[in-house]
């Protein structure tokens, strides 16, 4: 079992929106760049991007239009909306806290005290 | 290769009705057409892009229904179990029409079936042993048992019909007389009795000796994978049947099957059952008016008469029978699209259904051509309505009998959980 990918499946929406707050951008666009930042170990399958897009607009973390993107080939664009700058604050917050814990047990020191 | 992926898309959503869905599938177009031009770029050629670029896409639907079985090959040796099946079923048709015939198809069934459980167990053996490949052992084993029960149903009959004759045959020869004799003599109750007695007595031994096989070789089943549960085949004709499509509320249309989608939308709506209650009362109501008609100032052995006389030349009550009939049979269509399925229940509905139906049918008919003396409802005491009263009661009982069991079985269940 692909423990990572099981691990970052569980904060896809949040990649996302990390994503889209930089720039608007649309779904190629975004799997490219979670494949080249995550050292090509990391992509979503279209069904995986669409469902969370889907979701998040639904919630109205993000908003999407058209436009015409390279070689005048439509794209739906989405974009973050301030709900969803607001729901990736807590939820940078939350990962941290949690990763604080996580490491106490698993960062190298647990079990070596004795 | 561009308007192969459009296609693929196009034909995954086929039977999406979401309002956007043009917009999500153009949407998607265009992404795979990017990771296309991206794998091609990579240095794949065409078809290695094509396949990544539809792999790339995933599952938008549960597509868990779909068998995990798909996931070897096929190998002449599913061909020969399907056939199998197949030439068991006609066994059993073909005992009505000719005998000798029946006796070929279900050696040919018996046989193909053999050499196809044979090749699947050696396989699963071999990937266990040599390919060390559990997966792949538990799904040959899988292939092969979820045929036993669909084999052993068409089995059970045929052999027991046979058996029968056998058996009737060794009782001709013991009472010093042949079929021909007896139907010369008369004698065609004697013929009847003892023909289904012996085919009752096989049918008893074939039924069990069958189940108790059965019962040993889904142990085997269990102890051979680790599975404890076995989709037979009837389960996976049913699923994919009705299997939901790519959305929930679009069944059946993923087969294409727009007449059963169309009939199933009937039958749910609330017009239908309206005009079918209408149809039911309006039917009774003109059989309760017409005997109170007739029953005016009449004693009450007059009135059993007109009663009587009604049932056996009126137009209307006939009619009247008739809708009951077909009321029953679309009552069977509601409970079975509601899930509420229960074989006997449904059986006895059904017969009881096609008893009135047809009885009605004849009756009408030979009102007509002026034969009525000879109507269905004159001969209710005939043999066929005689044996089609008993088979309706004995499916009743046996419906209340199965429907206790199933009661206690799911009593037991909870009390385990």
């Amino acid at each position: 079992m692909d423990l990572t990918g099981d691990l970052l499946r569980g904060h896809t929406d949040a990649i996302l929106l990390s994503i889209l707050q930089t720039q608007d951008s649309y779904g190629y666009e975004i799997n490219q760049r979670i494949f080249k930042q995550s050292n090509q170990l990391f992509s979503l399958t279209e069904a995986t991007l669409y469902t969370s897009f889907k979701r998040l607009e639904k919630d109205g973390y993000i908003v999407s239009y058209w436009k015409d993107g390279i070689n005048q080939v439509p794209r739906k664009y989405y974009s973050i909306t301030i709900l969803g700058q607001e729901y990736l604050k807590k939820h940078i917050d939350s990962y941290h806290k949690a990763t604080a814990v996580i490491q106490t047990f698993l960062g190298g020191t647990h079990g070596k005290e004795d | 290769m561009e308007k192969k992926i459009r296609e693929y898309v196009q034909h995954y959503f086929r039977n999406d009705r979401r309002e956007d869905i043009d917009s999500l599938i153009n949407e998607i177009i265009a992404n795979l057409l990017d990771k296309y031009h991206h794998y091609l770029q990579s240095g794949d050629d065409e078809e290695t892009a094509y396949v990544n670029t539809i792999k790339s896409m995933g599952d938008f639907f549960d597509q868990t229904q779909t068998s995990s079985e798909y996931n070897l090959k096929p190998t002449w040796a599913d061909v020969a179990l399907v056939v199998s099946i197949i030439l068991g079923v006609f066994s059993v048709v073909s005992l009505v029409l000719a005998s000798s015939l029946a006796y070929i198809l279900i050696i040919l069934s018996i046989g193909s079936f053999g050499a196809a459980a044979y090749f699947l167990y050696a396989s699963s053996q071999y990937a266990l042993l040599q390919d060390c490949d559990v997966l792949a052992h538990n799904l040959l084993l899988k292939k092969l048992f979820k045929y036993l029960k669909s084999a052993f149903i068409s089995w059970t009959i045929s052999l027991s019909v046979m058996f029968g004759q056998l058996l009737a045959s060794i009782v001709f020869l013991i009472q010093g007389s042949t079929f021909a004799s007896l139907m010369l003599q008369g004698g065609i109750w004697t013929i009847i009795v003892i023909y289904s007695i012996t085919f009752f007595l096989s049918f008893g031994i074939f039924i069990a000796l069958f189940y108790l096989l059965y019962l040993r070789l889904r142990y085997r089943y269990t102890d051979l994978t680790g599975e404890t549960t076995l989709k037979s085949h009837i389960t996976d004709v049913k699923t994919f049947l009705y299997m939901d499509s790519s959305t929930p509320q679009e069944k059946y249309d993923q087969l294409g099957r727009k007449i059963l989608l169309g009939v199933n939308q009937i039958i749910h709506s609330k017009g239908y059952v309206l005009i079918l209650s209408l149809l039911l009362i309006l039917s009774t109501f003109f059989m309760i008016g017409y005997f109170w008609h007739y029953s005016i100032g009449q004693s009450a052995q007059e009135i059993k008469l007109t009663l009587w006389s009604a049932l056996q030349l009126s137009d209307w009550s006939l009619i009247a029978g008739l809708f009951l009939g077909y009321g029953l049979v679309l009552v069977v269509l509601i409970l079975n699209t509601k899930q509420k399925r229960h074989l006997w229940f449904l059986l006895v509905i059904l017969m009881l259904s096609c008893y009135i139906h047809f009885s009605t049918m004849q009756g009408i008919v030979e009102l007509h051509l002026g034969k009525f003396p000879y109507s269905a409802f004159s001969h209710m005491d005939s043999l066929f309505y005689d044996v089609m009263t008993y088979v309706i009661f004995a499916n009743l009982l046996l419906s209340i009998l199965f429907g206790i069991v199933n009661k206690v079985r799911l009593y037991q269940k909870k009390q385990v959980h």
